[in-house]
């Protein structure tokens, strides 16, 4: 399919539009994702609510029942929704790698394993998550392996 | 706690079938008539079918021990070595316990072969699942280096 790309910075009202002869199941895809590109999400940091910048958003981890995401260059943020549903409505380049964390493999640099055994996730930030076995599969599939 | 109970009583009941049928097996191999366990262990009981009850018994608490145990393999929060440490022990103790009551071990055992044939079966779990681990981890690096 032909793409059209129409880049202005002073362009007020984002927008695409798809002339096809039928909506298909990877042209739905490849819309929601787009709709997805634009929406907002919000963290809180000291009672103050500030907008989060998806790629720069390292780890999501839950300390002491709050949900903290972590970002690159900036200090963490709490997220009021509950891990389950980041994990269901965030982009697909958030992944979950234990009960109690979800990392943005956009900012994954690599994997160590410890002599105990334990894989640990570094990320580019310098965080530290930790994939539990039962997620394994889960990232490697979504780093297409 | 569901998945433990569940767990203990589908042990429980794979015991007691796999005691019944290595008994019977043992029986039919060394023995004219069926006896759960050795003459050692019978000579213990007055009836054969009290004999047969505690040989039920334990190995129900064999099954159950086994069915539980596995359960620390799926505690997400431990490493790998600290689960198969804390089953070897479980095991090792238990289990010996147990399969002594049962008269499955002769009066001239050798408890350090016994020991070491115990212990390299863990070191052999610990291994698949470590150097599984580590090709999973060199596979994404991989993955990651080409990005």
């Amino acid at each position: 399919m032909k793409v059209n790309m129409h880049v202005d910075t002073a362009q007020a009202d984002e927008h695409a539009e798809l002339f096809v002869q039928a909506i298909t199941p990877k042209l739905q895809a490849a819309a929601d994702e787009l709709t997805q590109v634009d929406q907002q999400w919000w963290g809180y940091r000291d009672k103050e609510i500030v907008p989060l910048t998806l790629s720069l958003l390292s780890v999501i981890r839950v300390e002491d029942s709050n949900v903290i995401g972590y970002l690159a260059g900036q200090p963490p943020v709490q997220i009021r929704q509950r891990l389950y549903q980041l994990e269901a409505s965030l982009p697909t380049n958030f992944v979950r790698v234990s009960k109690g964390e979800i990392i943005n493999i956009q900012q994954l640099d690599h994997l160590t394993i410890a002599l105990n055994g334990l894989i640990n996730v570094l990320m580019k930030d310098g965080q530290i998550a930790m994939v539990s076995r039962r997620y394994t599969g889960v990232l490697k599939g979504r780093l297409g392996l | 706690m569901k998945k433990i109970l569940r767990n203990g009583v589908v042990g429980a009941m794979s015991g007691v079938t796999g005691g019944v049928l290595i008994s019977l097996a043992f029986s039919a191999a060394f023995s004219s008539t069926y006896m759960p366990s050795t003459p050692r262990f019978m000579a213990h009981f007055s009836s054969s079918v009290s004999a047969m009850g505690a040989s039920v018994l334990l190995w129900a608490m064999m099954g159950v021990l086994w069915g539980t145990s596995i359960l620390i393999f799926r505690i997400d929060s431990w490493s790998m070595t600290r689960q198969t440490v804390v089953h070897f022990a479980i095991c090792y103790v238990v289990y010996t316990l147990l399969a002594e009551l049962a008269g499955w071990f002769p009066q001239t055992f050798v408890w350090l072969r016994y020991t070491i044939l115990f212990i390299g079966i863990y070191v052999w779990i610990w291994l698949t699942q470590y150097l599984w681990a580590k090709a999973y981890v060199a596979r994404i690096n991989a993955k990651l280096g080409k990005r």
